[in-house]
């Protein structure tokens, strides 16, 4: 589905402040895998995510999404494929537009935004059923601004916005680092209900390692700009805490 | 004071209302502090004064005028999308760059406009008073029906989004830059079609008609807010009306001000004061609530 071939990311290129941010990696997500991403900060793993979703452009490599070399295509274009999920709720919706409103661009991510009003009642109708799903009552309050709901319910339907329009692949960027215990619990379990239902190929960028665990097939541990550790079902299924804290060491 | 002083101020509130809708438009939708404003609008009266002394049908004029002004956001939203430079700079630049155009496409520093077709006189029947009236009511319902219209559709949801959460909407597919450039060219043609209506109000298209009007466009759309306390911009009807309410009310305050004896060489002292005086009330309420 994503094939990432020889990919070398440096900032500030040419200048003294050059970072290598990823150093010749490659690698291949199969169709309807769900990879977790983990890594100390600075390690890549962002800018990984970064270069698949098209907000960071690599010096060297190519990229290559379901057989077509995307490398040289602005995020706008990607989006075609890749739903989003930013680790601000802010990011993802837009606070002053409403729900319904939000819904709407959502359900236009692969095709053009045009000169007619989409928002008409059936719309409205899918916009309830789909926000039904995630058992929060918003169904009722969807002509509310986006803004004057919590994080937790912003990201949750967040999710449920990524998959309003065709979508194979979902890039989850710390999804739950801004929520309280509760609403992050309730956001992964939406997450992995929605990419598992969907059947989407998804890759996940965390710092908790306990949902590094308990969700995925697959776990890639990033240092310093390279791929360290890169584990699959079954055998990821055996690993502990204690264990990938020790990688860390 | 008569009814006819405050007719005077409520046309002339009509009339500005394009330029505030436009002001709207690029600061309020689309999060961009666009001065171009001050060129384009004087581009519009320019234009309009041009063809109109060559007797062109006022209607055509109109559209050629939008036009113009359109062309000039486009360049500002060029500049700030393709070189990266900041609105403001971007804007002062066109701005810049339009005094010379405009005293180009006018050839001197005023154009009265005598004996020459205008969109006023397309009225047959009434006194000119009432004519104006009808007309500058016509343009701004028409105008806002429009706007109200466009940005509820798909393509006006994806515009508000754009000033919103700029991230979030190119992660939905959309070219940003592209959407600025034309939210600016919208902005812009609105603020010409002010000049337009302005001119043939006035009866004279002037170089320096445009000096300082993006300040008095802002005081209105943020009277416009004040008058409008609970400031929803999903209700987008409201918040259209509100502009053109603030922009009247704005001319309005201008008028009284001149009326009590101010002197008018201190005009743009008050004008500037009035905005301050909103601005500062506004972030001291913010303050307050936090």
């Amino acid at each position: 589905m994503i094939s990432l071939q020889h990919i070398t990311v440096t900032f500030n290129a040419g200048s003294a402040s050059a970072l290598c941010a990823l150093k010749d990696v490659s690698m291949t997500l199969k169709e309807t895998e769900f990879t977790v991403i983990i890594g100390s900060n600075g390690s890549g793993k962002s800018t990984l995510l970064n270069t698949i979703a098209g907000t960071v452009h690599p010096e060297i490599g190519s990229i290559i999404i379901a057989d077509n070399d995307v490398t040289s295509r602005e995020d706008y274009l990607r989006s075609v494929y890749i739903s989003r999920i930013f680790q601000n709720p802010l990011t993802g919706t837009a606070p002053e537009l409403s729900i319904l409103d939000n819904f709407r661009l959502a359900a236009l991510r692969t095709k053009s935004k045009g000169l007619k009003i989409g928002t008409t009642k059936i719309f409205e109708e899918v916009v309830k059923e789909k926000v039904s799903f995630l058992k929060l009552g918003l169904e009722n309050n969807i002509y509310k601004p986006m803004g004057s709901l919590s994080g937790g319910q912003r990201q949750a339907l967040t999710l449920v916005m990524g998959i309003m329009d065709d979508c194979k692949i979902m890039l989850l960027d710390e999804p739950t680092a801004a929520l309280d215990p509760r609403s992050a619990a309730l956001v992964m379990e939406k997450a992995e209900e929605i990419i598992s239902v969907n059947h989407l190929t998804a890759l996940m960028v965390t710092h908790n390692l306990k949902d590094a665990i308990k969700y995925g097939s697959r776990l890639i541990m990033m240092q310093e700009g390279k791929i360290e550790k890169d584990i699959s079902s079954p055998s990821k299924n055996n690993l502990s805490i204690e264990t990938i804290t020790n990688w860390f060491n | 004071m008569s009814v006819e002083f405050f007719l005077t101020a409520f046309l002339q509130g009509l009339g500005y209302g394009c330029l505030a809708l436009g002001v709207y438009l690029s600061l309020r939708i689309f999060n961009i502090p666009d001065i171009t404003t001050d060129g384009s609008f004087t581009l519009g009266g320019a234009v309009t004064a041009l063809f109109l002394t060559m007797h062109f049908n006022p209607v055509t004029v109109m559209f050629i005028s939008i036009a113009a002004g359109m062309l000039a956001g486009t360049a500002t939203g060029l500049i700030i999308t393709r070189l990266k430079i900041q609105p403001l700079l971007a804007g002062i630049l066109t701005m810049t760059a339009l005094y010379s155009v405009n005293l180009a496409v006018m050839g001197r520093s005023n154009i009265p406009l005598i004996d020459t077709p205008d969109i006023f006189k397309l009225i047959p029947f009434t006194n000119s008073l009432n004519s104006n009236l009808i007309v500058l009511l016509m343009v701004v319902f028409l105008i806002v029906m429009l706007l109200f219209y466009l940005l509820r559709t798909d393509f006006g949801i994806a515009m508000r989004a754009t000033g919103n959460s700029e991230q979030m909407v190119r992660a939905m597919g959309v070219n940003t830059n592209r959407m600025k450039v034309t939210g600016l060219a919208l902005a812009n043609g609105l603020t010409a079609l002010s000049g337009y209506l302005i001119t043939q109000y006035q009866g004279f298209a002037d170089i320096n008609m445009g000096l300082g009007i993006v300040i008095s466009g802002l005081g209105s759309v943020m009277i416009g807010e004040a008058l409008l306390k609970r400031w929803i911009k999903t209700s987008i009807i409201y918040s259209l009306i509100a502009v053109i309410a603030g922009s009247i009310a704005f001319r309005l305050i201008i008028a009284v001000a001149l009326s009590i004896g101010l002197n008018p060489n201190y005009l743009r002292l008050v004008t500037a004061a009035i905005v301050l005086l909103i601005v500062g009330l506004s972030t001291a309420k913010k303050r307050n609530n936090q």
